[in-house]
């Protein structure tokens, strides 16, 4: 296990020192070139791009999902297990059918066009990019905050109400804190993939946006490009790397057993 | 328990089960819908092989594909510049042309041949034509005044935002080689830059306008939907799209326009990648694709130009085929400024690739 | 009892109250609608005469024929279950032994096991997609065979982001478990490997089984890693779906990827509802005997 982790970080990290033609290791020479490529304004632009539209999702994710979670830990026990299979059933779907399935009908001329008469013109916008990623990766917000939830004990509750506090006040003040173990785990398994995402920003803006994502794709040979540049995809992979590992050891400071990642 | 370890048996076999095929296997690099399937079927029947097509969308990941040895394709189709890269990198292996008889470089149509010649003297040992094309203009005929405004204005659709009216979408092709090529087209000069001092008003010109779209094959479908009026395709997208609507009793809402003053003109290959492993095999193939009826029959699926003489007046002469074969716009050999794409210094084809990244992330 | 003073609310929180239990409701029922309408809509143009889906010329069960008879697309399938279902057993059994194991560090090791453990479930899939393409290049030339991927290189590599998704759900069970049972097992005579089966395992069964589920459903919808590193043959249904996503269509390639998805969606579906048959007729029979009991 940990050298199918531990070998590819050197092997990136090796790579982005080199300058080389496409996977030649015979032509590779030591170089800081990758460095100075990538510290330019077109990457650092997609970089913020992608981070503010995942923040945006996740900001939605949450207000969406929070509510359902509690609704559902309140509902009454046999359901709870099953509601949550619902949730994670759409998951069974292909998510690039869903996602080219969405895209078609946000466009002006779609299924729903003709069927209904209403004809939305957002396909190719951020807000639609934003609204397949929430509608994506919501049921990943609403897990951890339900086990979060669940575990909670009752008769804190009951204790808060006893004490004179409306149902409110004890949700702010006892529910909510507790569970914010549960908001951050649903904030990494949310928040990284869409920054990362590359498959709906390139569906869903039609073509139009480049993120992060995409653009290490790019580099590594898989997107519409003529040129291969691994040293720059593997120093992008690198930062995300790092970004990855400081969000997990965060995460440790707060919940030591990652056990609220489900 | 052990109807737990029953049912997990049971699925395992029935998961296994499928994974049987006995014949050889042949392995072909190809683009999207390029060449007959029932001619495929065809000649697995005729050999008993069974033959394994792997689409790629671009030049480069076919290159990347034999470079990386991701697999070990037996035929791989690339464009005329990438045939020149890979025969400099040492891709490909040098054809027996004695195995594919079927091949006359007599019968190669003959303005192919001089751009053949011209260009790529030594290649011809290595890669023969498949179907040549141009770089075209799609546009949806259903909304009034489009047409006419492709017609006239040619290439400046896709950089002038001053003859656009409000509500027409323009939509460009996600390969920078073919969007710069248009912007330089546009600005009239050549599509092989010397340096990349010379794309610099491309690269304004393509950074400034608003695309509404940028994509590859799926680009004719939108158009096809009304979702999109016009975008830079290849001249074949066209008649593959009239095809398609043709099966599946869609309306032809669409039409094309060649601008013949400057375009460019691409012809793609077959060749044999160094990673070959069933050598004869695919010069079996390469042979079997090029024998005349067969071409005819390929050709009447595909949608391209045939490169070879002989194949193209037989589909003049076929009635159903007609129609479609004599639109000004399916032979290349209409072209008065025909520019071939050379292969060019990989730092200026990473500038066009920057060009085409810095569009998109502002 | 006695001590408790009712007072009669409100009208106002009266009615706030049944707001909100409508409200909740209504809520709920948007939000799965929301997740829900991808689904429904791919049933309804999987049964459209109308391939490009923009409207609904009627109704025809053309394309599930044409999906049976596409023998790509059969072999891609059947690749994607095969694979599923290969790598969630064996990453299932994997994952759980690591995770008995990591329970057994201590404090700081145990904490930089789920750390590195949690880097692949979190790493974006092109990244983990490229570094194991390298690893199996370079373990390629190693061994001297170059062309080194295929289905082996496909099941390894979904055996690989499985296993911590199911060390994930199987962890929070075994700090659940009261460590006594074991040593408890261990006196009454129980070999080491016995009592872990009769002991720990059961109790830990929820948390296997939810495993097990999202190792399936990460494996089964899985694209980049698949795509970087299936080599020249083999396919599954996600690279299938992406390919044909790119090219115009005359392989009437949407139409059958949506009878595939109804199919799908329908028969978990089904499941669901079994289940949930299965579930209720259970409480009912529980309800029972403790009425009969009392």
């Amino acid at each position: 296990m940990l050298v199918f982790i531990l070998i590819p970080i050197v092997l990136l990290f090796v790579i982005s020192f080199l300058e080389m033609r496409s996977l030649n290791f015979a032509s590779a020479r030591f170089s800081f070139a990758a460095f100075s490529k990538t510290f330019n304004s077109v990457y650092i632009n997609a970089f913020v791009k992608s981070i503010v539209l995942a923040a945006i999702a996740t900001a939605f994710c949450i207000l969406i999902g929070y509510p359902l979670a509690y609704i559902v830990s309140t509902l009454n026990i046999a359901n709870r297990f099953s509601f949550l299979l619902i949730l994670i059933m759409p998951m069974f779907t292909n998510m690039l059918l869903r996602v080219n399935t969405i895209n078609k009908l946000l466009r002006p001329e779609s299924f729903l066009k003709n069927l209904f008469g209403i004809s939305l013109n957002i396909s190719g916008s951020e807000t639609a990019v934003v609204l397949v990623m929430v509608l994506m990766y919501l049921p990943f917000m609403v897990f951890p905050i339900f086990t979060v939830l669940e575990k909670i004990d009752p008769s804190l509750l009951e204790a808060s109400r006893d004490l004179g506090a409306n149902n409110f006040k004890t949700f702010l003040k006892v529910t909510l804190p507790l569970s914010l173990k549960g908001i951050s785990s649903g904030i990494i398994m949310v928040f990284l993939p869409c920054a990362t995402s590359f498959t709906i920003p390139y569906i869903v803006s039609e073509g139009k946006m480049k993120l992060i994502g995409n653009i290490i794709e790019d580099k590594m040979g898989l997107g519409n490009v003529i040129t291969t540049d691994y040293p720059v995809g593997s120093l992008l992979s690198i930062i995300i790397l790092i970004a990855v590992m400081g969000s997990l050891w965060l995460i440790s400071k707060i919940d030591a057993e990652g056990e609220t990642l489900l | 328990m052990k109807k737990n370890l029953f049912v997990i048996g049971l699925i395992l076999i029935l998961a296994l089960l499928g994974g049987c095929d006995r014949r050889e296997k042949l392995y072909i690099l190809n683009w999207y819908d390029y060449v007959s399937e029932d001619l495929v079927k065809e000649f697995e029947k005729e050999y008993g092989v069974k033959v394994v097509v792997d689409p790629v969308t671009s030049n480069e990941s076919m290159y990347n594909k034999i470079e990386t040895r991701a697999g070990k394709y037996d035929i791989v189709v690339p464009s005329e510049y990438m045939v020149e890269r890979m025969y400099r990198d040492g891709m490909l292996l040098e054809l027996d042309l004695s195995k594919i008889p079927n091949y006359d470089v007599n019968k190669v149509d003959e303005k192919l041949q001089e751009l053949r010649d011209t260009h790529f003297k030594e290649q011809q040992k290595y890669a023969v034509p498949y179907f040549w094309g141009t770089l075209a203009i799609m546009y949806n005929d259903a909304k009034p005044g489009v047409k006419e405004l492709v017609e006239e204005h040619e290439w400046a659709v896709f950089f002038d935002r001053d003859i656009i009216p409000a509500g027409v979408k323009i939509g460009m092709y996600d390969s920078s080689r073919d969007a710069i090529a248009t912007a330089l087209f546009y600005l009239d000069r050549s599509s092989n830059p010397e340096s990349v001092d010379d794309l610099k008003d491309a690269e304004d010109l393509l950074v400034n306008f608003k695309y509404d779209f940028w994509g590859t094959d799926n680009i004719k479908e939108v158009i096809m939907t009304g979702n999109l009026d016009i975008a830079l395709v290849y001249s074949g997208d066209y008649f593959d799209t009239i095809f398609y609507a043709q099966e599946t009793g869609g309306e032809i809402t669409f039409g094309m326009h060649v601008p013949t003053g400057r375009n460019n003109v691409w012809f793609d290959n077959l060749a044999i990648p160094v990673t070959a492993t069933k050598v004869d095999l695919a010069h079996e193939f390469i042979n079997f694709i090029l024998e005349h009826d067969n071409a005819v029959e390929n050709a009447a699926y595909v949608g391209y130009c045939p490169t070879y003489q002989d194949v193209y007046e037989s589909l003049i002469e076929d009635e159903e085929l007609k129609e479609i074969v004599l639109h000004p716009g399916f032979h290349p050999g209409n072209i008065e400024n025909a520019e071939v794409y050379l292969l060019l210094d990989r730092e200026i084809a990473m500038k066009m690739d920057d060009i085409l990244t810095k569009a998109r992330s502002k | 009892m006695n001590n408790v003073v009712r007072v009669k609310a409100p009208k106002w929180t009266i009615i706030k109250r049944r707001v909100l239990d409508i409200g909740k409701w209504v809520f709920l029922f948007a939000v799965i609608m929301l997740l829900y309408f991808p689904i429904i809509v791919i049933i309804i143009q999987s049964v459209n005469k109308n391939v490009q889906g923009t409207y609904f010329s009627g109704f025809t069960l053309e394309w599930y024929k044409r999906m049976f008879r596409d023998e790509d697309l059969m072999r891609a399938i059947q690749n994607t279950i095969s694979i599923a279902v290969l790598a969630t057993l064996i990453s299932t059994v994997l994952g759980t032994i690591f995770a008995l194991g990591i329970n057994s560090l201590n404090s700081r090791r145990r904490r930089q096991m789920i750390i590195l453990n949690n880097v692949p479930v979190l790493n974006a899939d092109v990244v983990t997609g490229v570094s194991l393409f390298f690893i199996f290049k370079f373990f390629g030339v190693f061994v001297g065979r170059e062309f080194i991927l295929g289905y082996e290189t496909m099941l390894i590599a979904h055996v690989f982001f499985c296993i911590p998704y199911v060390v994930l759900s199987v962890l929070p069970k075994l700090n659940e478990v009261d460590k006594n049972l074991y040593d408890a097992a261990l006196d009454l005579g129980c070999p080491p490997l016995g009592a872990l089966m009769k002991v720990i395992i059961p109790s830990i069964r929820t948390g296997i089984f939810t495993g097990a589920l999202l190792a399936f459903t990460m494996s089964f919808d899985d694209f980049v890693i698949s795509y970087l590193v299936a080599g020249e043959e083999v396919k599954n249904f996600s690279m299938w779906i992406y390919a044909s996503q790119r090219a115009a269509g005359r392989t009437l390639a949407w139409p059958k990827a949506y009878a595939y998805n109804a199919i799908i969606s329908l028969v978990v579906l089904l499941i669901l509802i079994i289940y949930n048959i299965v579930l209720i007729k259970k409480q009912k029979r529980e309800r029972k005997v403790r009425v009969n009991l009392s």
